[in-house]
């Protein structure tokens, strides 16, 4: 059985220029910090670029890293930052969802529903300042600690959770008024 | 043992909307080759070298060594001028006495007139 390296050792050896290292290293987590990306910032391109920056940001300061923290931890940080960094510069992109209406293929009614429905979520999502969205993202959609998560976004435990029940409160309204914007459209 | 879930204190049962907000998994295709493109364009950027990165993880040590340093230049000159000063002013003083000395003699030799003009 051939034993896997840690994130620690992978970026120690990507820190003396090992290729094979730093695509095994970025490979184990590109998935997860292109979904998180793109429940920050709303659509896949983003989230790719997003995701590519980092990565190139680890092969730069690779040298620098010192594992006071997990390197996961690390890295979704970045992604988080790059992300609300992202969302200030750049114009809000229209979203995939005039690709759903005028998506071609036939779709069953239900699928048609429920894609409504995640693209409200989304808008929904996305209408939250950029902190809260992120405490939604990790705690909700990565099931992520309040402990985990408050040290990822390098603030107090109880400040998370501040920020958390925030979070709620104005999705729960942005869900409603999405939801009162599709029944308003589906009615006309 | 508590659970990621349980530990939230805040759940989210009451918004079942949001689990319908999928993010579609990236194929593995798609994967490998976003992968491929990001390698190939950090083999195009510099690392950055460990020696730079040393100085400015420390620099809280060069800070204070710096400050040795300085404090150190300025002792010696400091010093340096001191003792000089010291000297100048020892000589000087020597040879004021030795001027005073020069001069009371005389006049307990000679009385108030020179010993030159009692001489010659």
């Amino acid at each position: 059985m051939v034993e896997q390296s840690s994130d620690y050792e992978l970026l120690q050896r990507t820190a003396r220029g090992d290729t094979r290292a730093y695509r095994e290293l970025i490979g184990r987590h590109l998935v997860r910090g292109v979904k998180v990306a793109e429940r920050m910032l709303g659509n896949r391109q983003d989230a790719e670029d997003v995701m590519q920056e980092t990565c190139l940001k680890i092969w730069k300061e690779a040298s620098r890293w010192k594992p006071q923290a997990k390197f996961s931890t690390w890295l979704y940080r970045v992604v988080l930052n790059a992300c609300i960094d992202r969302k200030r510069l750049v114009v809000p992109a229209m979203t995939n969802e005039m690709d759903d209406i005028l998506d071609p293929k036939p779709v069953a009614e239900d699928e048609m529903i429920e894609r409504q429905r995640s693209a409200s979520v989304r808008q929904a999502l996305q209408r939250l300042p950029d902190r809260q969205r992120a405490a939604v993202v990790l705690s909700y959609y990565e099931e992520m600690s309040n402990q985990d998560s408050a040290d990822l976004m390098d603030i107090g435990l109880g400040a998370f959770q501040q920020l958390l029940f925030r979070a709620k409160q104005n999705l729960k309204e942005n869900l409603v008024e999405e939801e009162e914007h599709d029944n308003a459209k589906t009615g006309s | 043992m508590i659970t990621p879930k349980q530990d939230r204190d805040i759940d989210f049962s009451d918004m079942d909307m949001l689990a319908s907000y999928r993010v579609e998994d990236m194929p593995p295709q798609e994967r490998e080759a976003l992968v491929d493109e990001i390698v190939a364009a950090a083999s195009l950027v510099p690392q950055q070298p460990r020696m730079t990165s040393f100085f400015k993880m420390h620099s809280m040590t060069a800070a204070p060594v710096a400050a040795l340093v300085v404090v150190a230049v300025l002792g010696y000159s400091i010093g340096f001028g001191l003792t000089r000063q010291t000297a100048f002013s020892r000589n000087a003083s020597a040879q004021q006495v030795s001027s005073t000395e020069a001069e009371y003699f005389n006049q307990m030799v000679f009385g108030s007139k020179s010993w030159k003009e009692v001489c010659l």
